[in-house]
């Protein structure tokens, strides 16, 4: 717990150093004479994040109680689920461009069924008709647009 | 005054009538997809009002925004997934109530709220349009940068378990709204030569990113407890969770005064925007609260509190259009559009030019408060039924709908790439306890605050004395001070506490 | 049911033999570069309905907003040069950008241009009680007051301030506005009394005067004020909605396209839209179209080099 505070703590510094060093001289342009920087905001707001970055890990190895927060670590299930949905939508996009929708659409509804746990053949087959169903008729009757 | 009066008769057109009905109920449905909001609603609406006469077509398009401001309370809260931005503080307490078998009673709140608020705020606009139109041009964006800088305090307020922690996701947030083509100077920033990034990171994509997406990785990861607890989220065993109790109404009625009060105040002021109002109501809502605790576990008032300020800045969005001709959000550009395309010109000559027709908008936006009750009751009933479908087969129709919104609003592929990165940062704020909330209030403010602090500057002529000639902005910023003052003698008090126990 | 058989079958010959077939014979995409609800949306989909009608395939509008048009240019670079893939966007996203930018995503040479159906009203306005009523009175009023304002909506936009400041030895500052609705909201709150309009003033013709058309030549909507050009100082830059399609259409689908164009044009329904936008209808052929964009780049390459700006 308080390890993962520390972390935490100290990653954000070390983003907001790499972006103050790096990034910000790199990626905005200085602006021009009598108006305020165009890298004036991102530096505050990347300034505020490095010292309260070193406030969080300051706190938590000096400090007394750690507040406690909502769902806890990351468990096993929640970091296969971080990986896996991502990569479930990126890889219907893929499909997409090769396939069409419709068949990207099946796959984006199945796989997250199959991903949630359902087993159920009749709901696998009636969940991506189902959905496919109401995203043509908001998208191609209604809407009057396209996908793809 | 009489041809107004006319207009109000000219509602009673059943004709007129259906096409409120309708525009409330299509928003109504489409607000409470998730991943769908008012743009979706009113793309669906603009082709229809090329064959519609005015009165009709403005009314419809009116009713679509009240709507679908109105139906994304119901994903929120049923799902944990707002329906738009605005909706992100109502699932705070919203879904924790439905968690605990109240979702009947949180979505009756929300409804009740909205529609309150809606109506006052309507209400607001028949009697304040024409004599607020003086005072609302006495608000420069000097007046409100002041008020941004006061509604970024309220920051600090929804920093619940951290006040660090809050603060850095809304510094997250101001550093993500500076991405994209900064507007005084026109150089890109931070936009690592993507042509994509130079109108900044879309907000809807990233909203359902971090909001519903992010939500829905969570429960996939949890999938095994989250099947067991949906026998038991279904329906409260008491009557009296799927309705709101006196206790409920006494506890409500003051944050939907403030709520209301508030989203007017939003509404009237350009730039702000719906989102703006909810957090600010939200946050006062809580800041006003005996037991602030409650927030954050189902306190029936913050759903209250949210959901009638993001409803009275609709009408009240329209009085500077009204008035002025000034188009204060984003529907009310969309309605000018809608009213060019049937003769009519926006602002204070329409009084004098077209009363008639001005009654009738009046009307017709009575009667779509009206019909929002009704049609939010029917649909309610119909939606609650979602809780009772396993998660397993909710999250894949949600998920598609969110691909689907993203891909919509970010412009193809983008918009979709935008959700999943969001989505990602999502879930690590998240299991890190930082607020989410926090870094949307930090990207919807910060752009709007960055550029009205620099044309503070060329208006103020560089010398910040010029700032007594705008005394309203001089009480926003004293406000400020106190709140800085006030929470940090808060925070020190409850550290002091905390030590103690 | 014989019939949909038939069809069918029609259907599957046709485009079995796709060199023969004739275009169009599917739905045609029509990609706008903004949002739903703006005016280059509203006259999108009223060219659509119009060309629905001429072609005889449904037309679909699709939004692709994104950097006034080049996030979408930028994707119809890549789409097949079949006619099934054209877009609706004013001419500066693609003849001025390369002066304001080093990396652009596109070039003039990417697309080939069926033509032009309105044209921009692009001026320098006031508001009705702004204490000048023309270029001069402006210039001499600005001398006495330095530091007026003038509300500009991004880099090119100001532009004219600076160099109507330089040209006449006079100090305009600039209020960056926010898009077309924070430019009004200036104008009639009296922050700024200078602004650039692309013609959204015609919505306002109580609160608004037009102080200088910011074109070359005089704009539709108030043809008795003098140019920018006129005035002595030759920076005014034209703009127009043009047809655009990628480069390498077929010669033939380019020119059903700017019949259509030209049917548009002629169109009551259209030009009902456009009057509600303030756009004035001004048809150009394929071939004018494609000429006024080599010009149009060209012209504002030099003009903002004169200015001193260079490409970041």
């Amino acid at each position: 717990m308080r390890a993962t505070e520390t972390i935490a703590g100290l990653a954000l510094a070390a983003f907001a150093v790499v972006l103050l060093v790096w990034v910000i001289p790199a990626e905005i342009p200085r602006g021009f004479s009598g108006q305020l920087s165009p890298r004036l905001v991102p530096q505050v707001a990347v300034a505020g994040i490095l010292a309260l970055g070193l406030w969080i890990a300051g706190a938590a190895l000096f400090g007394g109680r750690i507040p406690p927060h909502r769902p806890g670590p990351f468990s096993r299930g929640e970091l296969s689920a971080l990986v896996a949905l991502p990569a479930l939508v990126l890889l219907a996009l893929w499909v997409l461009g090769l396939g069409g929708p419709l068949p990207a659409g099946a796959l984006l509804v199945t796989g997250a069924a199959l991903m949630m746990g359902e087993r159920n053949p009749i709901a696998l087959v009636l969940l991506p008709v189902g959905s496919l169903a109401l995203g043509w008729l908001l998208l191609y009757r209604i809407l009057g647009t396209t996908v793809g | 005054m009489t041809p107004i009066l006319a207009g109000f008769a000219d509602i009673l057109n059943p004709v007129t009538l259906l096409w409120v009905a309708a525009g409330v109920a299509i928003g109504y449905l489409v607000g409470a997809l998730p991943g769908l909001g008012k743009a979706t609603a009113v793309a669906i609406a603009i082709p229809l009002t090329f064959a519609l006469p005015a009165l009709p077509a403005i009314a419809f398009l009116i009713g679509i925004a009240k709507g679908s401001a109105a139906g994304s309370a119901v994903s929120a809260i049923l799902l944990n997934v707002p329906g738009e931005p605005s909706s992100a503080p109502t699932a705070l307490d919203g879904y924790p109530l439905a968690r605990q078998g109240k979702a009947g009673k949180a979505l009756k709140a929300a409804l009740y709220a909205s529609v309150l608020g809606d109506l006052g705020s309507t209400l607001a606009l028949v009697v304040l349009a024409q004599p607020i139109a003086s005072y609302a041009l006495s608000i420069t964006p000097v007046e409100i940068c002041a008020v941004l800088l006061f509604s970024l305090t309220f920051v600090a307020g929804l920093s619940a378990q951290s006040l660090a922690k809050g603060l850095v996701a809304a510094c997250l947030g101001l550093l993500a709204a500076t991405v994209g083509l900064e507007i005084e100077s026109g150089l890109p920033r931070l936009t690592f030569g993507d042509y994509r990034l130079f109108d900044g990171i879309p907000l809807i994509p990233m909203a359902i990113g971090m909001l519903a997406v992010g939500e829905m990785i969570l429960q996939a990861g949890n999938r095994a407890a989250l099947d067991q607890q949906g026998a038991s989220i279904a329906k409260g065993a008491h009557p009296d969770d799927s309705r709101m109790t006196r206790d409920d109404w006494r506890r409500s009625a003051p944050a939907i005064a403030r709520g209301t009060a508030i989203g007017i105040g939003v509404g009237i002021l350009p730039g702000l925007g719906a989102s703006v109002g909810s957090f600010l109501s939200y946050g006062a809502a809580r800041a006003r609260a005996k037991e602030p605790e409650r927030f954050g576990t189902g306190a029936i008032e913050g759903v209250a509190a949210s959901e009638s300020a993001d409803n009275a800045v609709v009408p009240a969005s329209l009085i500077p259009l009204f008035a002025l001709g000034i188009p204060g959000s984003v529907i009310a550009a969309i309605l000018i559009g809608a009213f060019m395309l049937h003769g009519v010109a926006p602002g204070p000559l329409m009084f004098a030019q077209q009363p008639r027709l001005v009654g009738g908008i009046y009307a017709a936006m009575i009667a779509a408060s009206l019909a929002l009750l009704l049609i939010g009751m029917t649909l309610q009933g119909l939606f609650a039924q979602v809780v009772r479908v396993p998660t397993r087969r909710v999250v894949p129709v949600v998920l598609f709908l969110c691909v689907i919104g993203a891909w919509l609003e970010g412009g193809g592929v983008f918009g979709v790439q935008v959700m999943l990165v969001f989505a990602v940062l999502g879930v690590v704020f998240i299991k890190l306890g930082f607020s989410v909330v926090n870094f949307l209030i930090g990207f919807v403010v910060g752009r709007t605050f960055e550029l009205t602090f620099r044309q503070s500057i060329q208006i103020l002529g560089r010398d910040p004395w010029n700032l007594i000639h705008h005394p309203i902005a001089l009480i926003f910023l004293a406000l400020t001070a106190i709140a800085v003052w006030r929470f940090t003698r808060g925070a020190r008090s409850t550290a002091r506490k905390s030590e103690e126990t | 049911m014989l019939n949909t058989l038939k069809a069918a079958a029609l259907i599957a010959l046709t485009a079995a033999s796709p060199a023969l077939a004739e275009w169009p014979d599917r739905p045609i995409s029509l990609i706008i570069g903004f949002g739903p609800g703006g005016q280059s949306d509203l006259l999108g989909r009223a060219l659509a309905s119009v060309m629905t009608e001429e072609l005889g395939v449904p037309v679909n509008v699709v939004n692709r907003p994104g950097a006034a048009g080049g996030a979408a240019l930028a994707g119809l670079r890549a789409m097949p040069a079949d006619g099934y893939n054209i877009m609706l966007n004013p001419s500066q996203t693609i003849t001025l950008t390369p002066a304001l930018m080093a990396q652009v995503p596109f070039s003039i040479d990417d697309f080939a241009y069926a033509g032009m159906i309105t044209s921009f009203d692009i001026a320098l306005v006031a508001p009705t009680s702004a204490p000048f009523d023309d270029y001069a009175g402006m210039v001499a009023y600005a001398r006495e007051h330095p530091g007026i304002l003038y509300a500009a909506l991004s880099a090119t936009t100001r532009v004219f301030a600076t160099e109507i400041a330089r040209a006449n030895d006079i100090d305009i500052e600039v209020l960056p506005v926010d898009g077309g609705p924070g430019m009004i909201n200036a104008i009639l709150g009296e922050q700024a009394l200078l602004a650039y309009s692309g013609g959204v003033h015609h919505r306002y013709p109580e609160q608004m005067k037009v102080i200088a058309a910011l074109t070359s030549e005089r704009n539709i909507g108030s043809p008795d004020v003098p140019t920018i050009n006129e005035l002595g100082l030759p920076i005014g830059m034209d703009m127009q909605t043009v047809l655009i399609a990628p480069a390498g259409t077929p010669e033939d689908v380019i020119a059903r396209l700017e019949a259509t164009l030209a049917a548009a044009a002629e169109n009551p329904g259209f030009a009902e839209v456009a009057e509600s936008m303030s756009a004035p209808i001004q048809f150009r052929t394929a071939a004018e179209a494609t000429a006024e964009m080599h010009r149009q780049l060209a012209a504002n390459l030099a003009i903002m080099q004169a200015a001193g700006i260079e490409p970041q």
